[in-house]
């Protein structure tokens, strides 16, 4: 009989180090772990001409060092966590490295590694461990190659040198950025946690540079702090805080559990199976108003700027970040999705910053094996959900919040109103007779002068929300009437052939053309009907890149019976290049139809021109940049003598009796907001009113 | 009970017309007569659905049944859920409504043993209605339209929202048409695969959509299950 091993060819190496840890920066911060597992407070690292093959890398740290045994059996013994047999420090930190793979991918960056520890334990004696790579691939097997390790007499003080030195590869200034980036983040640029305390510095000139970005902080020019907890029940609590530093709501688990699920009360966790822990948001209102608002000295340019080097919320662990959550691309908790989906309230990864901090005494977090996360098990996925949650508590409470500071303005408002004009005329009384009549006089002047443009508004506000009942009422009656409508289509097609069958000739001869009149009369009402529906179809309002040339061909499709029965003709000359606009389509709509509205109206003023026919030509051009759309008539044109040119745009401007005067306001309007241009003709080349609109074209790639 | 087992569909055979409403109930019966059968109007329908299914199928060789029952008498149900249940019983049945788009999602959460979707008005004429009869008929058989047959394929889930108290998804099935998006209730999803909502948007599913439909309202989906991860060595530069 005999006794075997398994063995391990060297190939095995590279697997394990370079090939599993996607970037050499992410050993480098494995190294840094785990000084920080030997209790440093600081860790320095060195490079010296690593932008090109070569160079070296020299991780230095002031932390417990390690013993010939530390180095036997934890050092150079890969695979095994030192977290499960030795959870926590001499100070009481709570680990972090892992099994050693990311350790080795970092001594691998070089062909060969020199280690250099003091231990504490034992002052005045230096461990020196040599690996020269190139040894490894001369042998058959991993254990094949014999480490020693030298002892000999120091007078330096604990800690550990390890110099990785003839890089394989050098280091691009992007690897030395991100470095730089995670070493900075590491510990993060937050209000510190005493127990945390860690240093880790770079010489390079990049780390210096984003140092003066991160540790310039301006957490005190936050508009919310928002902070959240999640205890070791698994229950949730929150409070966010303004920055006049005062709670303006506070939320307890059900609440934070209720908020971003549609249906109130069901599905509420009973608790959150994650590790507990705190979650602090620090959102930032980067306008130059709520700078003002605040009093605030600094620029809102260097807080976007910090904000753009450290902004997202960043995940730590046992006191430090856990790459990649809050990198770029790495938006975990979908902050910018939700925004995107429901500005109302949300910050982004560019207008916060925050940081989840986990102990995680059960164990419960598992780190990925090539370091990028943890494992998304039900512990992380339901730690991601408390703190999803409590963002959609927090964008509730805000909103809510919005609304009350609204209804307040108005009433205190009204107050201030009513308590300056009492003033005035109080300080009024007390002037001489012979200068108060001119102030007087003068004062009511400019308050008639306000009130007019204050009902001006008013006014223009009554019409728009009357023109909102307009609209949501036309819907409802456009749905309830598709029902009865539906009834005369069939039971005229019943009647039609019942009457066809019974009465034959007589029928075709005397009857059919009133039946035919029954639908055709049904059929013009479907359109009435579909229009309005078809207009506030929710689809349409989403977003997309629109085919302004689909979209007018629908449109008129839609127009056309109601236009016919006006003996007016729409043409169109659509482009040939498909003419896409980022936009919707309800907006595209808003334009044509209300176009189209006011052309089919002015055919019906009164008129001594003797036109052959009524038409209504829509015209789409696309050049490399622009999408033109021309809608003209041959109808009698503006009349200017009415109402200037200029002033057509203007809300309530109407030369229609019984106009609302805001067709052409929202074309303005919607075009303004597509970021193109309008404008009008009196008469133009068919005689009547021309419209030409430019939108900004999106070439199909 | 009359069973398709015993012959197929044909003249004559007396055709349930389920409807809250008398009047609409009466056009429709006049124009299943004209369509060859014999109408058995149902007006109102009980509160029951196991009720209704049962008298349907005692009484009737097949039905045509319209959507909003709820108008004027309180019922539990719709009648995409009747009629779903009347072909799971053989019982051949198509729905008919004038409200199409507005209640897509109600439907859609039926729609796949839905053969025929008839709109109210010009379009449910005679021809209609009997070859939207006959199609439903072959259905309870196997047999199937090209356009009814499905096929398993991804959906990718772009986006969540509540639309009148319904949760949809904005869904793109690219073996359909990659670039239209089409809502249909979430329900269908987390009926099959346990999933929060809110964390839909991005996910990708296989299930079962009959993907040569010409219009998104025609469109089925079932059988909803989580897409395999993508491998990690397609995601390595």
């Amino acid at each position: 009989m005999t006794t075997e091993h398994l063995r391990f060819a060297p190939e095995i190496l590279r697997r394990l180090g370079e090939e599993l840890v996607p970037h050499p920066d992410l050993g480098v911060i494995e190294l840094v772990r785990n000084a920080y597992d030997a209790d440093a407070p600081s860790c320095h690292i060195r490079m010296d001409h690593v932008d090109r093959p070569g160079g070296t890398v020299t991780v230095a740290d002031d932390g417990d060092g390690m013993t010939v045994e530390d180095l036997r059996t934890g050092w150079l013994l890969l695979g095994r966590s030192r977290k499960t047999d030795q959870a926590i420090s001499r100070k009481k930190r709570r680990r972090v490295g892992e099994k050693g793979l990311g350790r080795l991918a970092a001594l691998r960056l070089g062909r060969q590694v020199q280690l250099c520890t003091r231990p504490r334990s034992t002052p005045g004696v230096e461990h020196v461990l040599l690996i020269d790579w190139a040894k490894f691939d001369r042998v058959d097997a991993v254990e094949d190659v014999e480490l020693t390790i030298q002892t000999r007499e120091t007078s330096g003080p604990h800690g550990t040198d390890i110099e990785i030195s003839d890089l394989r590869t050098g280091f691009s200034k992007e690897d030395v950025a991100r470095l730089a980036r995670a070493l900075l983040l590491l510990t993060g640029p937050f209000p510190a946690l005493a127990e945390y305390a860690f240093d880790a510095r770079l010489d390079a000139p990049e780390f210096a540079q984003l140092e003066k970005v991160v540790h310039t902080t301006y957490f005190d020019e936050h508009e919310y702090l928002l902070t959240a907890t999640l205890d070791d029940e698994g229950q949730a609590a929150a409070q966010l805080v303004d920055w006049r530093d005062q709670v303006v709501a506070t939320g307890d688990h059900h609440d934070i559990g209720t908020a971003g699920r549609s249906s109130k009360g069901k599905n509420v966790p009973l608790a959150y199976a994650g590790p507990s822990a705190t979650f602090q948001l620090w959102t930032y209102n980067l306008s130059t108003k709520g700078f003002t608002v605040r009093r605030s000295e600094r620029k809102v340019e260097e807080v976007r700027q910090w904000l753009r080097a450290v902004g997202g919320v960043h995940l730590y662990h046992r006191g430090l970040r856990v790459h990649p959550y809050g990198d770029d691309g790495h938006d975990w908790l979908d902050m910018n999705l939700r925004r995107a989906r429901s500005p109302e309230g949300r910050p982004s990864t560019n207008t916060s910053v925050g940081r989840v901090v986990v102990n995680d005494d059960r164990n419960t977090l598992t780190a990925k094996t090539d370091r990028s996360g943890f494992v998304e098990n039900a512990a992380f996925v339901e730690l991601r959900m408390f703190c999803q949650d409590v963002l959609d508590w927090a964008a509730f409470e805000r909103l809510r919040l919005r609304e009350r500071r609204r209804e307040e303005t108005k009433r205190q408002t009204r107050q201030r109103v009513a308590s300056a004009k009492a003033e005035v005329e109080r300080r009024l009384g007390s002037l001489p007779p012979e200068t108060r009549e001119v102030v007087e006089e003068m004062t009511e002047s400019l308050t008639s002068a306000y009130e007019e443009q204050v009902q001006t508004l008013e006014d223009e506000v009554q019409l728009y929300r009357t023109l909102g009942t307009v609209g949501t009422t036309t819907a409802v009656f456009a749905h309830e009437s598709s029902r009865p409508l539906a009834r005369i289509e069939q039971a005229a097609g019943v009647i039609d052939r019942w009457l066809r069958l019974a009465f034959e000739a007589r029928y075709e001869k005397e009857l059919e053309r009133h039946v035919m009149a029954v639908m055709s009369s049904a059929a013009s009402l479907r359109t009435f009907t579909d229009l309005p529906l078809g207009l506030v179809s929710r689809k349409k309002r989403r977003p997309a890149l629109v085919d302004i040339n689909a979209v007018t061909a629908d449109l008129v499709k839609i127009f056309e019976p109601h236009l016919a029965a006006g003996e007016i003709t729409v043409e169109t000359e659509l482009a040939e290049s498909s003419p896409v606009v980022r936009t919707t389509v309800a907006a595209v709509e808003a334009i044509l139809a209300n176009l189209l509205a006011n052309a089919a109206y002015a055919f019906t003023v009164p008129t001594s021109d003797p036109r052959e026919s009524r038409i209504i030509l829509i015209r789409t051009t696309a050049s490399d940049q622009l999408v033109i759309v021309s809608v003209l008539d041959n109808g009698p044109g503006i009349d200017t003598d009415r109402i200037p040119l200029n002033d057509i745009w203007l809300p309530g401007q109407t030369t229609r009796e019984g106009g609302t005067g805001l067709g052409l306001t929202i074309v303005r309007d919607v075009v303004n907001d597509l970021d193109g241009s309008v404008h009008a003709k009196a008469e133009g080349e068919l005689g009547g009113a021309e419209f030409h609109i430019e939108l900004p074209r999106v070439i199909a790639e | 009970m009359l069973g398709l087992e015993e012959r197929p569909l044909g003249a004559g055979d007396p055709v349930a017309v389920v409807d809250d409403v008398a009047e609409d109930a009466d056009l429709t019966a006049t124009l299943v007569r004209e369509a060859g059968f014999e109408p058995l109007t149902i007006v109102p329908p009980p509160t029951s659905i196991d009720v209704l299914l049962e008298q349907i199928s005692r009484n009737a060789r097949a039905a045509i049944c319209d959507h909003r029952l709820a108008g004027r008498v309180n019922v539990g149900y719709d009648g995409a859920e009747v009629v779903a249940r009347s072909n799971e019983n053989n019982v051949p049945a198509v729905l008919i409504t004038t409200y199409a788009d507005v209640e897509a999602h109600s439907i859609r959460l039926w729609r796949s043993r839905i053969p025929r979707l008839l709109r109210r008005g010009r379009e449910s004429d005679p021809d209609t209605i009997a070859e939207a009869l006959f199609q439903a008929a072959r259905e309870t058989t196997g047999r199937f339209e090209p356009d009814r047959l499905a096929y398993r394929t991804v959906v990718r889930v772009e986006a969540v929202r509540t639309v009148a108290g319904t949760i949809v998804a904005e869904v793109v099935v690219s073996a359909w048409n990659p670039s239209e998006v089409v809502e249909i209730p979430t329900a269908l999803i987390t009926r099959d695969v346990v999933v929060d909502e809110r964390r839909l948007p991005g996910s990708r599913f296989m299930a079962y959509v009959n993907i040569y439909a010409d219009a998104p309202d025609e469109l089925y989906f079932r059988g909803f299950e989580p897409a395999p991860a993508v491998p990690n060595e397609w995601l390595a530069s």
